[in-house]
């Protein structure tokens, strides 16, 4: 949480170790991911604007190789 | 002496075990050109304890690929043959013959996955009517250069065939020629067979030399009324092939057998017999592939394949009537009149022999001095299995394609002629060269 009391936003971690192309996470929040040319995933912002939040989390649930998944960013992160 | 442990070792063949790697690093004439159609039915194969689907793909190309799907294992049996390879019926995943998923119909357009994915496959190359595979490590080398496998299609005829035995069972009978005159007899004074030069003969006695390409194995037998020795040398060329000389000078074709084991217990038997210089009798041919008067000649006819075999048993086009669970369609009575051995036929009397290995343990086993080939051979292989094992050590047979040009020989000797010096030039002609003597 932040000093201020407002939530901290969400961040993405994405394992591109674990991940296998299914594009599942593409399909939910094409904003946030995509699938390269080795296909593998690639997050193309990590920090989840509070819109957004429910298409990341459908995003990360519906990733079957849970390659995915959200952390609270820490308040420094932000600045 | 190897021990019956070591013996029962060298059986094991699969995956993981030091016989299985070695066999591994060999390739293997695992199939016959005409038994998968472009386009065709996938065929059930099991080499080395592995179960596979060999398919020929719509252009020509054939491939060996694991039996299941990588989704959720559904039988690629069952695949459709379509395309560019094999696509299995559950959800449509396909692969091509490398093993590489090229399609997944069920999944979002922008999915990638199957990049991912990709079976086990084995390379395949195909050499006049046989397709060979390598399941070994690395690179593969050139093909052997067998002659029966170079020549023209009207010299060679090939056939293949499973047998119900572990394949040492099986290549040891095929070195040992004692047996010959006696399990092959026949009580038909006309028949011809009963008067080649081997069946005429006294016993055998061996003598047996480790070669660069194997072992050969030769028996000198005394010839009624003759001065002469008569010797035939069989050969066993690493690391399953097995040759054996001309019967009589009317029936001057080469003979052997590749025994390439399905698992521990079943073998593939891929007899060929040739000519190198000319092509097959009409008459020869016939018999082979009609059988003779009813019975099975020397590979099995067109009647010999058991046609209840479900499909998803391995190699099940090369599943014949003559198994242990028909009794070889034995018949006793026909030991009073026409066979020596009551068997019918040249193949089914000798897998019915070799048969017996399997229910028998090895310990029962009492070998003698016709059995020399069969002892130095088991050394041979053993030594070879353990050097593979301990180092990664292959016999120069395996990388070099040229050793195995060799072939069997039988020849009348004066007696104070050796083999080696006067038989080496007959057993190492150039492909396709003629016999370069007079078979007795």
């Amino acid at each position: 949480m932040s000093v201020s009391g407002e939530e901290t936003p969400l961040k993405i971690v994405a394992s591109r170790e674990l991940c296998r192309g299914h594009g599942q996470c593409e399909l939910f929040a094409p904003d946030y991911f995509q699938i390269d040319d080795d296909a593998l995933v690639v997050v193309v912002k990590d920090e989840v604007a509070p819109e957004d939040v429910i298409a990341v989390q459908d995003a990360v649930t519906h990733c079957p190789e849970a390659a995915l998944r959200l952390e609270q960013a820490r308040d420094g992160a932000r600045q | 002496m190897i021990s019956v442990q070591e013996t029962d070792n060298l059986t094991r063949v699969g995956p993981g075990t030091p016989t299985g790697e070695y066999l591994r690093q060999f390739w293997l004439p695992f199939l016959g050109s005409d038994a998968v159609e472009p386009g065709g039915e996938p065929f059930p194969v099991r080499l080395l304890g592995e179960d596979l689907i060999a398919f020929r793909r719509e252009d020509g190309l054939v491939g060996l690929v694991d039996v299941a799907c990588a989704h959720r294992r559904a039988p690629l049996l069952y695949a459709r043959n379509e395309g560019c390879g094999l696509r299995c019926v559950y959800h449509g995943w396909q692969y091509d013959i490398d093993g590489q998923c090229t399609d997944m119909p069920a999944e979002p357009a922008n999915s990638r996955f199957k990049k991912h994915i990709k079976i086990k496959a084995y390379p395949c190359r195909e050499r006049n009517g046989v397709v060979w595979t390598y399941m070994g490590k690395g690179e593969p080398p050139e093909l052997p250069e067998l002659e029966w496998n170079l020549l023209p299609p009207e010299r060679v005829h090939i056939s293949f065939r499973v047998q119900e035995t572990d394949w040492l069972s099986s290549y040891e009978g095929e070195i040992d020629s004692a047996h010959a005159p006696i399990l092959h007899g026949r009580l038909d004074k006309t028949s011809k067979r009963s008067r080649t030069t081997m069946a005429r003969s006294g016993r055998p006695i061996f003598d047996v030399m480790q070669q660069p390409f194997g072992v050969s194995v030769g028996a000198r037998r005394e010839v009624p009324e003759r001065d002469e020795l008569y010797w035939r040398v069989n050969q066993f060329v690493m690391p399953f092939y097995t040759l054996v000389p001309p019967k009589s000078e009317e029936w001057a074709e080469l003979t052997g057998h590749a025994w390439i084991p399905i698992d521990d217990t079943h073998t593939l038997a891929v007899g060929f017999t040739y000519l190198p210089d000319r092509p097959l009798k009409e008459r020869m041919v016939d018999v082979f592939t009609h059988g003779y008067q009813g019975r099975e000649t020397g590979h099995p006819s067109d009647q010999a394949q058991d046609l209840n075999v479900p499909h998803n048993v391995p190699y099940w086009k090369y599943v014949t009537k003559f198994m242990r669970a028909s009794n070889y369609l034995f018949d006793h009575s026909l030991q009073q009149t026409t066979y020596f051995s009551g068997l019918p036929g040249l193949w089914v009397q000798d897998v019915a022999a070799q048969s017996g290995a399997l229910a028998v343990p090895r310990t029962f086993e009492n070998l003698t001095s016709s059995d020399a080939g069969i002892v130095v051979v088991r050394q041979v292989l053993r030594d070879c299995v353990e050097a593979y094992a301990a180092s990664g050590e292959l016999p120069a047979s395996a990388v070099d394609p040229s050793l195995s040009r060799v072939r069997a020989v039988a020849a009348l000797l004066k007696r104070d002629e050796t083999w080696v010096e006067a038989l080496g030039e007959f057993m190492f002609k150039p492909v396709g060269d003629p016999l370069g003597y007079t078979v007795p």
